[in-house]
């Protein structure tokens, strides 16, 4: 028999793919952007480009609105924040920006690959991401800050976590006589899919529902499949070319199931 | 790292970019030498096409780069991951000094997508639009940039390393000719080696002249008057070579009156009509090398820049081999240039292709191996890819008789052989016989760039010293970390199974490389074709003086320097005695 989880325990899987900073009313402003790395390139879903300030010490990029909004995520993807050795944070104000708290610590990432931050709802006027660089200038390609979609229920067995063998495509070559002579590897990314099923049919309408109208959009999203123990295999991911999303679909009167299928990379 | 040091790893990563050079005006629209007054969605984009002050456009360039698309590919560069496949090429490939080749085209796919206008159009804050909401990037780009062809299309082969840096990339560089598209969500752009640039319908040699005959002139009639009044000036050099009609003249010239010399080149002194177009010709008496020549067609005649003749290795080409390879002819009415230097190629013995990546254009006359000279060899057991070895032997490009008809009588004429005086012909009567190859196999060369026997005879004996045995022409595959022993038109040594001696038993064999093709999977595979190399017999240089006798030469002289051997054709030690060729 299968068990519904009305509340998700901490280590359920989320995706991120609301954004503070294309939300409609988003005032954007950055400390500094370099000639060809404009701000808006954070936040424009792209992977091909880039913000980037001018200076090392303290650089941000903010949204202010008129009204207080929620966010319980951050995720920052397309970065080379290691290669520099900088950190990041959240951070929020309550009055207008004169000061700043701290959504969550400042994150000194070991690798380049795409990371998800949560917390606890906050809610605030402003948001801007930190970042922090001593000695060389990082690059961001993308920038989330918002309300995270957390599922129900964790992964269900047969689950294949797509960060833990990348998609990588090899070549090898093997001389007249049978010598291996040389190999070449080509990297695209990752591939992913996975299933939830038996789940509150309102949950699905409510939260999933919505997530699925952003994937066909189709713009990227954030999948950190379990913050809890594997926090370290977070991937974006977008719709495959020419795939179409699956419908939920009922598994009995009472529950649904959902399924999803794209590539990304780490 | 480096693409040197990167080729040779196991677990490399190919990666190759796209560069396309496109026209761009260095101005700020209405600012300082830019006149145009247009504001907001009216002003233009940096492009001629969408230029409002046509008069100031100050041309100069901007580099779209575009990639595959990989997990890893280098961030904060600027390039768009859209790369639709693989990037195809068929490789520029020679024919072994007996003519013009292929041209090297490349084709590659790049997927269109929304794109913002940031960095592409100048003045978007002035815009009333939002760019991602109007067209896509293809789109914009074609209409904005409609004039491609010819612009320079850049390939970076290289690998994605720890670092980045596009000088790490082998870059190659070709012409757009072509882009298809918008179609099915994707441009495909072909390009080809800038040699397309002498193609007949891109440029001819000579140019056209404009000039005319003011009057009648008569038979015999020594003056001429050019008009319109003032073309003599602006047109014709003070003196040289000139076509009226199917007649060649020589000329000298003040103002728009030509003095005339009457029927030069085998031509028929006629009378011509007031009207008749006056062109001036290229001609070259025999005291002009053929490298000059080459020199004066691709640059003169097709435009190429100065600087994709290597002077320096064309002269030393030309000193080595082509020494006596002086031209004697003329072009009496603009041709295509691409069809000359393809004559020149076949009666001189020449191979000539464009270098993508030293950007140059090269060179190398047909000729022996000297001994001794160093000879990379690519082995069965650790670098030819298995399978890949085939052997097609070309049966129909095996001789015993060369017959070159030269000494052409009229230029005005046609290349058939009662328009030439002079034949030489070659014959290697020991392999034409029943013993052998049981009959002749006769090839026929007209040269109307030369009228010394001398140079018939060279042609003849090089052609049939190269060719007297049926020529093999060999393609392989082998791994990109052997890319460094292969170069065009040089010597490469196989030693297969598929190469076999009497007893079966491996025995190397040595090719001249007539194509190199990073093909479909640059980075990780090569694909190489070659042509028999070996001229029948023994070549070397001139010995200096003080050289020893062969007696007491050492193996490193008898390798590099030619001696003279007994009547026998042999030397004392019953090894083989040198040819001169």
């Amino acid at each position: 028999m299968a068990i519904i989880v009305s509340t998700a325990s901490a280590g359920n899987g989320r995706i991120g793919y609301k954004n503070l900073f294309t939300n409609a009313g988003a005032t954007v402003t950055a400390s500094t952007e370099a000639t060809g790395f404009a701000k808006e390139n954070a936040y424009d879903w792209f992977g091909f480009d880039w913000w980037k300030p001018t200076a090392t010490g303290d650089s941000w990029l903010r949204a202010s609105f008129g009204s207080t909004q929620v966010a319980n995520y951050m995720a920052v993807w397309g970065h080379d924040l290691a290669d520099h050795a900088a950190s990041v944070k959240p951070q929020y104000s309550t009055n207008g920006g004169s000061t700043w708290q701290d959504a969550e610590s400042a994150v000194s990432p070991s690798d380049n690959d795409t990371l998800l931050i949560s917390w606890a709802d906050i809610t605030a006027a402003d948001w801007r991401i930190l970042v922090n660089c001593a000695t060389t200038i990082p690059v961001i390609g993308g920038v989330q800050i918002g309300e995270v979609l957390e599922f129900p229920k964790s992964m269900e067995v047969g689950f294949s976590p797509p960060s833990l063998v990348p998609n990588i495509m090899m070549k090898t070559a093997r001389s007249e006589n049978g010598a291996f002579i040389g190999g070449s590897q080509l990297s695209q990314g990752v591939i992913g899919s996975f299933k939830l099923s038996t789940l509150d049919p309102a949950w699905v309408r409510s939260e999933w529902i919505p997530f699925i109208n952003h994937f066909q959009s189709p713009k990227p999203f954030v999948l950190a499949w379990d913050v809890n123990t594997h926090s370290d295999e977070v991937v974006l991911g977008w719709a495959k070319d020419g795939a179409k999303a699956k419908s939920p679909s009922y598994s009995s009167t009472l529950y649904m199931n959902i399924s999803l299928e794209f590539e990304g990379t780490p | 790292m480096s693409y040197d040091t990167e080729k040779v790893k196991i677990g490399r990563e190919p990666f190759t970019i796209i560069g396309m050079v496109m026209d761009y005006c260095s101005l700020t629209a209405g600012v300082g030498a830019c006149t145009a007054t247009e504001t907001g969605d009216n002003k233009c984009f940096n492009t001629r096409a969408t230029c409002n002050d046509t008069a100031n456009y100050d041309k100069t360039t901007k580099e779209y780069k575009f990639c595959q698309p990989r997990s890893s590919m280098p961030k904060g560069e600027a390039m768009f991951p859209v790369i639709d496949g693989k990037v195809m090429k068929a490789g520029t490939s020679t024919t072994g000094g007996t003519g013009l080749g292929k041209r090297a085209v490349l084709r590659v796919k790049l997927s269109d997508f929304p794109h913002h206008d940031r960095d592409i159009d100048p003045y978007i804050s002035e815009r009333t639009y939002t760019a991602l909401d109007r067209g896509t990037f293809w789109g914009k780009f074609l209409v904005r940039n409609p004039y491609y062809e010819g612009r320079t299309l850049k390939v970076y082969y290289g690998y994605i390393g720890d670092t980045f840096s596009f000088n790490d990339f082998e870059i190659q560089e070709y012409d757009i000719v072509d882009i298809k598209g918008v179609n099915n969500g994707a441009v495909e752009i072909t390009a080809k080696d800038v040699l397309v640039r002498t193609y007949d319908r891109k440029s001819q040699y000579p140019s056209v002249s404009t000039g005319s005959l003011l009057a009648n002139i008569a038979a015999g009639a020594t003056s001429a008057t050019l008009t319109p009044t003032g073309i003599g000036n602006s047109e014709y050099p003070a003196s040289g070579t000139l076509s009226i009609g199917k007649e060649a003249m020589t000329f000298t010239r003040s103002a728009d009156v030509l003095t005339l010399t009457r029927a030069q080149w085998g031509t028929e002194d006629k009378e011509h009509k007031a009207g008749d177009t006056v062109q001036i010709c290229a001609a070259w008496d025999g005291t002009d090398n053929v490298i000059d020549v080459l020199d004066e067609l691709l640059v003169t005649g097709a435009g190429l820049p100065s600087a994709y003749i290597p002077t320096a290795d064309w002269t030393t080409e030309k000193d080595l081999w082509l020494s006596a390879a002086n031209v004697k002819g003329v072009l009496m009415k603009p041709e295509s240039i691409e069809k000359v230097i393809a004559e020149l190629s076949e009666v001189f013995m020449f191979d000539i292709w464009w270098n993508e990546t030293t950007q140059t254009v090269d060179i190398k006359a047909l000729s022996p191996e000297p001994s001794g000279a160093t000879i990379n060899t690519l082995s069965e057991s650790n670098s030819i890819i298995q399978g890949s070895l085939k052997i097609d032997r070309k049966s129909k490009d095996r001789y015993t008789e060369i017959r070159v008809y030269y000494d052409k009588s009229d230029f005005s004429d046609d290349d058939k052989e009662d328009n030439f005086s002079a034949i030489q012909i070659s014959t290697d009567i020991s392999r034409s016989g029943s013993d052998r190859y049981d009959g002749n196999s006769i090839k026929t060369v007209k040269s109307r760039w030369f009228d010394a026997g001398a140079n018939a005879a060279q042609l003849a004996g090089r052609l049939l010293a190269r060719f007297s045995d049926t020529p093999e022409t060999v393609t392989f595959m082998i791994d990109n970390k052997d890319h460094g022993k292969l170069e065009m038109a040089g010597r490469v040594e196989l030693d297969s199974w598929q190469f076999q001696d009497f007893t079966g038993a491996n025995e190397a064999r040595k090719f001249q490389v007539i194509e190199i093709n990073e093909g479909n999977e640059a980075g990780h595979e090569i694909k190489i074709k070659c042509l028999t190399s070996s001229f029948s017999g023994r070549y070397a240089f001139i010995a200096p003086d003080g050289t020893a006798n062969y007696s007491s030469a050492t193996e490193s002289e008898k390798g590099s320097y030619s001696f003279v051997c007994l009547s026998t054709g042999l030397f004392a030690d019953g090894s083989e005695g040198y040819k001169i060729i």
